[in-house]
């Protein structure tokens, strides 16, 4: 075959001149790749690789919810590895459809940090004073976030602030409603309350009822 | 979108609790009942996960090297002893009815991976490969690379083994690119993926086949990185995208196109 030089310039601008174009017929739409396959469903597949790789991606993660959801240091080093095992026993259940990767692992390392919480009986404690001037609810403590996470975070604002401080508490502390009840005066049913209309109203107004997909790409 | 109704506002309640580990023993019951027609439902698990994600403080702290090393033992451990599947850990409160139509889904998705590993050839190691020994290779396509359609045009010459999913792009005047502005990247189209009517301009999901640039005058050749295995490749196209390439091309500046015959 024959070989010519068509565009020697070290620009591709003038290359746009003579492409092809596919942009006809007009019914096609823009392309998209087939998705790659997760660290997950790797797994799930009998890729060996990728076990490692999820100890590279998401140790950091991991580890840090086991520092703050579990009572000592010394639970946490303990958690880590429980959790990353359960994991890849867990990884043919993720469904990219429904969840980032990352939230799929957060969800298992909750559920195992909850999990040993609640056999233990013990709950990490706040370090942070809970009064209504240091509301661990006001966003001074909010990293910078992007994607699905400032989605959720926006959303999160819509709350009502004692929602907002229940739900704080709750999921980013681990603290039980008993526990929230103590250090904010709230009657417990109220904490109740709160925090399962907050999580209803956060639900809603993440579009949830749509069933609408998360992926990696929206992040 | 679907309209609560009682019922769903309880068990929405009752899921929400659940994620919270708030559940008390009675609700627990309850909501055993309502899952056994509505079917297990861990949004709001995954909910708290996203919620905790995007409130959580930034932690800089890097995990200590002494848990990474038991980390990495544990996957050794847990690669050479294979266990099954871990039940869910909520799927204690779930009806037996649930676990087995579970077990009957993750059986069909164990013949559907099984046939695709069938169907599709085993990848081979990525390590670079001569464009001789792919076109050498049985079976390999050699498909000519053209700037238009009707292939009047020819650019280069692409050849792909199926065998082992390599492949290799021989340019020869293809323009030089900057990577910090533009770069190129190959979609393959793979009608094993997606059907077509009348053309394979009509697959709208092609495969990754990479990014590359083009840094030297004269023959060039490209290592195909194909994303994911390619069963039966009827189109190769060329794009100009900018650095690091697209998730998705608006096909606007096309570089080459290649069909096989």
């Amino acid at each position: 075959m024959r070989l010519i030089a068509v565009h020697p310039a070290c620009s591709l601008a003038p290359y746009a001149h003579n492409a092809v174009d596919l942009r006809r017929p007009s019914t096609l739409s823009r392309w998209s790749p087939v998705p790659e396959r997760t660290l997950l469903q790797r797994i799930a597949a009998g890729d060996e690789t990728a076990v490692q790789e999820t100890i590279d991606r998401y140790s950091g993660l991991v580890w840090s919810l086991a520092r703050r959801l579990s009572p000592t240091r010394a639970d946490a080093e303990d958690a880590v590895q429980e959790i990353f095992v359960s994991l890849w026993k867990s990884a043919d259940r993720f469904d990219p459809s429904t969840a980032q990767e990352s939230t799929f692992v957060s969800m298992i390392a909750r559920r195992r940090l909850i999990d040993r919480l609640r056999k233990s009986g013990r709950r990490p404690t706040v370090s942070e004073p809970l009064t209504p001037h240091a509301d661990p609810a006001a966003p001074a403590d909010t990293p910078p976030q992007e994607g699905d996470a400032r989605a959720v975070a926006h959303a999160f604002t819509e709350l009502s602030e004692e929602q907002q401080r229940v739900l704080r508490l709750s999921i980013q502390h681990g603290q039980s409603h008993s526990q929230i009840a103590e250090s904010t005066g709230m009657p417990i049913g109220t904490v109740k309350t709160h925090a399962r209309r907050g999580m209803i109203k956060l639900r809603d107004l993440l579009g949830e009822f749509a069933g609408s997909p998360v992926t990696e790409a929206s992040a | 979108m679907s309209t609560p109704t009682p019922g769903t506002d309880r068990l929405h309640e009752l899921l929400a609790a659940r994620a919270l580990d708030e559940l008390h023993h009675d609700e627990s019951a309850e909501l055993e009942r309502l899952l056994a027609s509505a079917g297990d439902d861990d949004s709001f698990d995954l909910l708290a996960a996203r919620l905790d994600q995007a409130l959580a403080p930034v932690d800089d702290e890097p995990v200590p090297a002494s848990v990474l090393a038991s980390l990495h033992e544990a996957g050794e451990r847990f690669l050479s002893e294979p266990v099954p599947s871990e039940p869910d850990v909520l799927a204690s409160i779930a009806p037996p009815a649930r676990t087995l139509g579970s077990l009957g889904w993750l059986a069909a998705a164990a013949c559907l991976l099984l046939a695709a590993l069938a169907w599709f050839p085993q990848r081979s190691a990525t390590s670079p490969v001569g464009f001789d020994a792919v076109a050498s290779a049985p079976g390999a396509l050699t498909v000519g690379l053209s700037a238009d359609l009707a292939g009047e045009q020819p650019i280069g010459t692409l050849v792909w083994d199926a065998q082992n999913q390599r492949g290799v792009m021989r340019f020869e005047g293809l323009a030089l690119n900057d990577p910090s502005v533009e770069q190129y990247q190959l979609w393959i189209f793979d009608a094993s993926r997606e059907s077509f009517n009348e053309s394979p301009l009509e697959i709208r999901h092609p495969v990754d086949g990479g990014v590359f640039d083009i840094s030297a005058d004269g023959v060039v050749d490209v290592p195909i990185d194909a994303r994911v295995p390619v069963g039966q490749p009827v189109l190769f196209a060329v794009t100009i995208e900018p650095p690091g390439g697209v998730v998705v091309s608006d096909r606007s500046r096309i570089a080459a196109v290649g069909i096989p015959g």
